[in-house]
């Protein structure tokens, strides 16, 4: 029956609707993750009026090249503006960013594109194969184990801070801190509000990392003269280091990939936490010289995040799927899809629907591989950016910083709070303080919080004794022991 | 001869009315040709307040002469409270229209909402009620009322926000009807807190009837006996499939014992059976209003709308807008005494 619903599936990808339907999802999602502040969710936002006029194989082929395509493509902006073409790609302008400055965007891009391809592909295969052995998973991850993957997360603050871990762990704090802004979610009670609706609902992720990473940047760039700061480089000598660079860490690879899926699977967790998740991981696997690259341009730091976002999309589904719970933004908005056209996620999907299983993961691959094929076309044109003169990149940059900024979040507030954090994130970067950790702080905190709050209501205490919470307890513990021994080693 | 001119008079009087309201509603069926209409959704995208938004853009126009076109905005915030303000202060012009979660104006009796006479808003019909039911896993022994308020251990109830529906409604069952529950609140909405069902980390929920069925978690295991339905808390009559099982529950109203609790819930149910209706800014000229309104009731009427939306889940208890306009606003009649409690109760 597998085998049959296989053979249907793919004999109705390759039909010119859903092909071209894919093709089409795969133009826009280039476009929507290569401009800053446009981004997966905004993109099949808009898809959702059409979604009633087409067939399920088709809408599906719209929307997953789509998501898949914008999490291939939101590296160009990672690199070039130091600005993520969506949140998931937050976690690449570490090193994706001083790459670009170090006149090395073409090894580091082809690295990042063929990893995406890698990670999205093995996320759709776990999709595939793993769809029912995923289920125990999910459903292992309650409120007590994320909130102890949460603060794993947290922990991962000071592999993000270079060799400044003070300045780190308070960046982090600030970060934990703006998380709190607004309504609290167990008791409703205003937090930081000043009476104001707009931040009734917290701070919002887009502005905030718009303001803190690309505003500082424009800054920095009109003093520069050039994102690159060697005049001339070979953009030929691009292409091959970077794939090398892929084979050579296809560890690294795989178990990002692993992690993006797992995290896009977890409801709550997502391809942003999981891709800051395979940073850390890849820090902590470095060896001491290796580590101290880290943050400077170093490819294992554009490899892990890249290889965990595209899996996470997979990942994203199996809740969907399996229980019509969607782990994230973008699969809530499938969700809606699904249900506008009538059909009901869950067990179907892998009975009677199995052949519109089967097509998702289908598209899933070839949409990875074509909007990988793509993107490493353009990078040699594209790696050229580094090198244009600022005034020419300062005024679209601008635009595109405040319009993606409104667009996330449209209200005269967000304007004002994109510069705020501007010049937060100007003063962090000329004190050498780190920004990744306030924004890992920013994003994790609110989750720590609120899965807390629900496991002690649940649980009492004795959510700390379960087994998922205690290993989690005690690879914390050998984490801290091993970053305590590494700094009394330095010292 | 006195009485033939006085009906002369009476019929060309008639004929003028006549005239006159035709040349009124022609002249507001010409100002919606090429327009559009905004139904602003005051909650994020892909829930079902924005499904419903989208399947009204969809019909509502070829109820309303001169076919505009329709749009749907989410403009979500502060529970609700952005999106609503944004159409209550609109232009009148009968362009702009809102869905919302009827619930959303005891928040005026609460003093949530400073800003928005909900009086003043024209009430266009309800697409659905909900009729809220209490549903436990199985492996907990409760099934009476009396078993609910002498539990031994407190019943896990899965709730959502402050001003949400999923955390008001076990907040009556625990404060008036007196339930030994304990609210696990911090769930985004419907979905997770299912999923928080199966994986046994809440023994409860208290929603509508119709979620049960349309979340593919409930649904399964309300199929295999992983939870049951265990009372009938009120509001509009039950989804089909649910129907009879619904009718054997217990009801909620009589578990609660103070009078003055009883009639607060019976207000507050009122709301549940106009909890998805449609508005539009307060002061729009009378005759946009009556186009609107029959558009809006022609709309539930038509086969088509009703097939796609009960396909995509819904349940179409639907009301015009003068019942869904009384439904609502009957909690500001209440007395000063049964708004205090209904106040209470929700804090």
């Amino acid at each position: 029956m597998a085998l049959e619903a296989f053979h249907e599936a793919l004999g109705i990808t390759f039909t010119l609707p859903v092909f071209g339907g894919m093709l089409l999802g795969l133009a826009l999602g280039l476009v929507f993750g290569a401009v800053p502040g446009l981004n997966a969710v905004l993109g099949i936002v808009l898809l959702l009026p059409f979604v009633w006029t087409l067939s399920p194989f088709v809408a599906f082929a719209i929307m997953l090249s789509l998501v898949s395509a914008v999490h291939t493509s939101n590296t160009f902006p990672a690199f070039f503006f130091n600005v993520p073409g969506s949140p998931s790609a937050a976690a690449t302008i570490l090193d994706g960013y001083p790459m670009a400055r170090n006149g090395d965007a073409a090894r580091g891009l082809t690295a990042a594109f063929a990893v995406s391809a890698v990670g999205g592909i093995i996320g759709a295969l776990v999709l595939l194969v793993a769809l029912p052995a995923l289920q125990p998973v999910v459903l292992a991850f309650a409120a007590p184990e994320r909130f102890m993957l949460v603060v794993l997360g947290i922990l991962m603050i000071s592999f993000l801070s270079g060799t400044k871990p003070v300045k780190g762990l308070l960046a982090g704090a600030m970060g934990l801190w703006l998380g709190t802004v607004g309504q609290d979610p167990q008791l409703g009670v205003a937090r930081f509000t000043f009476d104001s609706d707009y931040l009734l609902d917290g701070l919002h992720t887009v502005p905030i990392i718009m303001g803190l990473f690309a505003l500082p940047e424009v800054v920095s760039l009109a003093m520069r003269g050039s994102i690159a700061e060697r005049t001339h480089v070979d953009m030929g000598e691009g292409f091959w280091p970077g794939i090398r660079a892929c084979i050579a860490n296809r560890w690294l690879v795989a178990r990002s990939a692993v992690v993006g899926v797992v995290g896009g699977a977890i409801p709550g967790i997502g391809g942003t936490a999981a891709a800051f998740y395979a940073y850390g991981m890849a820090v902590q696997g470095a060896g001491a010289a290796e580590r101290e690259r880290f943050g400077k341009g170093e490819i294992k730091g554009v490899i892990a995040p890249e290889s965990a976002n595209n899996a996470s999309a997979g990942g994203e589904l199996v809740p969907l799927l399996a229980f019509g719970v969607p782990g994230g933004a973008t699969s809530a908005i499938l969700l809606a899809a699904f249900l506008i056209l009538g059909i009901n996620p869950g067990p179907e999907m892998l009975g009677e629907k199995l052949s519109l299983s089967f097509s998702m993961v289908i598209v899933l691959v070839l949409s990875n591989l074509l909007a990988t094929g793509v993107c490493i076309v353009i990078t040699r044109p594209a790696a050229r950016i580094a090198f244009l003169r600022s005034n020419l990149l300062i005024p679209a940059l601008l635009l595109f910083v405040l319009f993606g900024s409104y667009v996330a979040y449209p209200h005269p507030l967000t304007l004002v709070l994109t510069l705020a954090f501007g010049v937060l994130g100007y003063f962090m970067m000329r004190l050498d303080w780190a920004r990744a950790p306030l924004l890992v702080g920013f994003i994790l905190g609110p989750l720590a919080e609120n899965n807390l709050a629900i496991s002690l209501a649940s649980y009492g205490v004795a959510f700390l004794v379960r087994p998922i919470p205690l290993v989690c307890m005690a690879v914390m513990a050998l984490v801290v022991f091993v970053a305590v021994r590494r700094g009394m080693g330095r010292t | 001869m006195k009485t033939h001119l006085r009906i002369r008079g009476i019929m060309l009087l008639v004929a003028v009315v006549a005239l006159v309201s035709a040349v009124a509603t022609a002249g507001a069926a010409d100002f919606y040709a090429g327009k559009t209409i905004t139904i602003v959704c005051p909650y994020s995208t892909g829930g079902t307040y924005d499904r419903m938004s989208r399947l009204v853009a969809r019909f509502l126009p070829k109820h309303i002469p001169g076919n505009p076109a329709a749009i749907v905005n989410n403009r979500p915030g502060a529970g609700g409270v952005i999106g609503l303000r944004s159409v209550y202060k609109a232009e009148p012009d009968g362009l702009s229209l809102i869905h919302f979660t009827s619930p959303m104006v005891v928040r005026s009796l609460t003093g949530g909402i400073k800003d928005i006479d909900f009086k003043r808003l024209t009430w266009l019909g309800s697409v659905g009620g909900a009729h809220y039911i209490f549903a436990l896993r199985s492996n907990r022994p409760e099934r009476t009322i009396a078993d609910f308020k002498n539990a031994e251990t407190p019943i896990r109830v899965g709730a959502s926000g402050p001003s949400s529906l999923l955390t008001q409604a076990p907040k009556f069952l625990q404060r008036a009807g007196k339930f030994n529950l304990r609210l696990v609140a911090g769930y985004k909405g419907y979905n997770p807190m299912a999923l928080a069902m199966k994986q046994d980390e809440v023994d409860a929920v208290s929603t509508a009837g119709s979620a049960v069925m349309v979340n593919t978690a409930t649904r399964e295991m309300h199929k295999d006996g992983t939870i049951k339905l265990v009372l009938s808390m009120g509001g509009a009559p039950p989804p089909e499939p649910l129907k009879a099982e619904v009718a054997a529950l217990p009801k909620f109203v009589d578990a609660i014992d103070d009078p003055q609790d009883r009639d607060a819930w019976v207000a507050f149910s009122g709301l549940l059976s106009a909890s998805r209706p449609f508005a539009a800014t307060p002061g729009l000229p009378a005759e946009r209003a009556a186009i609107l309104k029959k558009g809006m009731a022609d709309m539930m009427a038509d086969p088509e709308f009703r097939k796609t939306a009960t396909d995509q889940g819904f349940v179409l208890n639907t009301l015009n807008a003068e019942e869904a306009e009384n439904l609502i606003l009957s909690v500001f009649n209440l007395s000063a005494d049964i708004q205090e409690r209904l106040k209470a109760l929700l804090k």
